[in-house]
């Protein structure tokens, strides 16, 4: 019997998030995934929410039934309450809230640029594309610093964040691949992603 | 002695969150707050996160001493364990979700708002017509949405939603003023109203 329903884009980075969690927690027999019509009419999510956004999770039965969450941050936190295996709230509480946060601001950075990079040529505002870019440099250089604290765990929600951040990037920023300058980077982001729930999650 | 310290801009509606929320729960000889410029080189956010965005809170407190946070939704979970006040969020059960769930709702809808005014920030000629019609009738349809839920938005004085709820309703009229939302959702521009009448929001006023 399926409890929750998820709604997702297949190329959503912050719905692929909610969908990993689902998948390392062993949830995902429990929930019915649903790739929505968004930017349409039919949008299916528009029936539950005035937001119209992916990820949003539909909770169907049980104490919490009725509840609509949207946003991945919540909706991972709320996920990780349930499954059997360990949780993946991290080992320290507020430096694994950090790390999510930051993992959220870099890849809200590379979901702007991308859906810029998508608008026909003449409506791409140069300012913009160099200034969110410039952040990206700035981001990727941190994480290949910190690669030794990404590495001290094997996963948790952020470090599921940062990871689908980074292989966005790829998807999106064509021609600006990250690997090279980013060694260390690579090497823990090619972990990560050999994980079935990322290869199950790919987008197309 | 102060145990954080929140980066903000003036006009950004997610540092705005914070700094109600620091008033709110009487915070303020805990938190020092500085005022940065955001999209220049001297912004004050780049010596602690690459983000270079706002709000971020710098904490200086022992044990989480140097952790720098970006994204209100944490900064004002952080925020809600400092002091002797009782946090604005409920510590568990259902409340605990329907708050939380209103909370994103609203962080959605903050975003929409904010994207659609990035977007009139680019010169004229890269302004994209068809994401700003779209994400104005996203706004409409929330609006409409909220007119209906009024009564439970005032089934509560004050919380991490209501206040990101009343921030949206706020910067939406300062953004663009010749939109107003309120003749057609009377109902909501009274609790809305009340909310901006709070000091919190007068003294954090764009």
């Amino acid at each position: 019997m399926h409890q929750m329903t998820l709604y997702h884009t297949p190329t959503s980075p912050f719905a692929r998030k909610a969908r990993i969690v689902a998948r390392e927690r062993g949830l995902i027999d429990d929930i019915t995934e649903i790739h929505a019509q968004i930017r349409t009419p039919q949008n299916e999510v528009l029936a539950i929410s005035a937001t119209g956004k992916v990820p949003t999770l539909s909770v169907d039965e049980g104490p919490d039934k009725g509840l609509v969450l949207v946003e991945s941050g919540t909706i991972c936190e709320y996920l990780d309450q349930f499954g059997g295996g360990a949780s993946l709230a991290g080992r320290s509480r507020w430096p694994e809230k950090a790390l999510d946060g930051f993992a959220h601001a870099f890849l809200d950075s590379i979901a702007w640029r991308g859906r810029d990079n998508r608008r026909p040529d003449g409506e791409r505002s140069p300012s913009f594309v160099a200034l969110e870019a410039e952040r990206q440099r700035r981001c990727l250089a941190e994480l290949e610093r910190r690669v030794d604290e990404l590495a001290a765990e094997e996963i948790s929600l952020a470090r599921i964040l940062v990871a689908v951040a980074l292989d966005f990037h790829l998807l999106r920023m064509t021609g600006e691949d990250w690997r090279p300058a980013h060694p260390k980077l690579a090497k823990w982001h090619a972990r990560m992603a050999a994980r079935p729930a990322f290869i199950d999650t790919t987008p197309f | 002695m102060h145990q954080a310290t929140l980066l903000y801009g003036p006009t950004s509606p997610f540092a705005r969150k914070a700094r109600i929320e620091i008033i709110e729960r009487g915070i303020q000889n805990h938190v020092r707050q500085v005022a940065v410029t955001v999209r220049t080189p001297e912004n004050e956010v780049l010596l602690h996160s690459p983000t270079g965005k706002v709000p971020a809170l710098v904490v200086d407190d022992g044990l989480n001493q140097g952790i720098v946070m970006v994204e209100s939704t944490l900064i004002c979970e952080y925020l809600d364990t400092i002091g002797d006040a009782p946090p604005l969020m409920p510590a568990a059960g259902p409340e605990r979700w329907a708050e939380r769930a209103l909370d994103a709702y609203a962080h959605s809808l903050m975003d929409a708002i904010a994207w659609r005014t990035r977007e009139f920030r680019k010169p004229e000629e890269f302004q994209f017509r068809p994401f700003i019609a779209y994400e104005f009738e996203r706004a409409e349809r929330c609006f409409d949405d909220l007119e209906q839920r009024v009564e439970e938005l005032s089934a509560a004085e004050i919380s991490h939603s209501r206040i990101l709820l009343a921030i949206c309703l706020d910067y939406s009229l300062f953004r663009f003023p010749d939109l107003d939302w309120r003749p057609t959702r009377p109902r909501l521009a009274d609790w809305y109203a009340r909310m901006t009448a709070r000091p919190s929001f007068i003294a954090t006023k764009p």
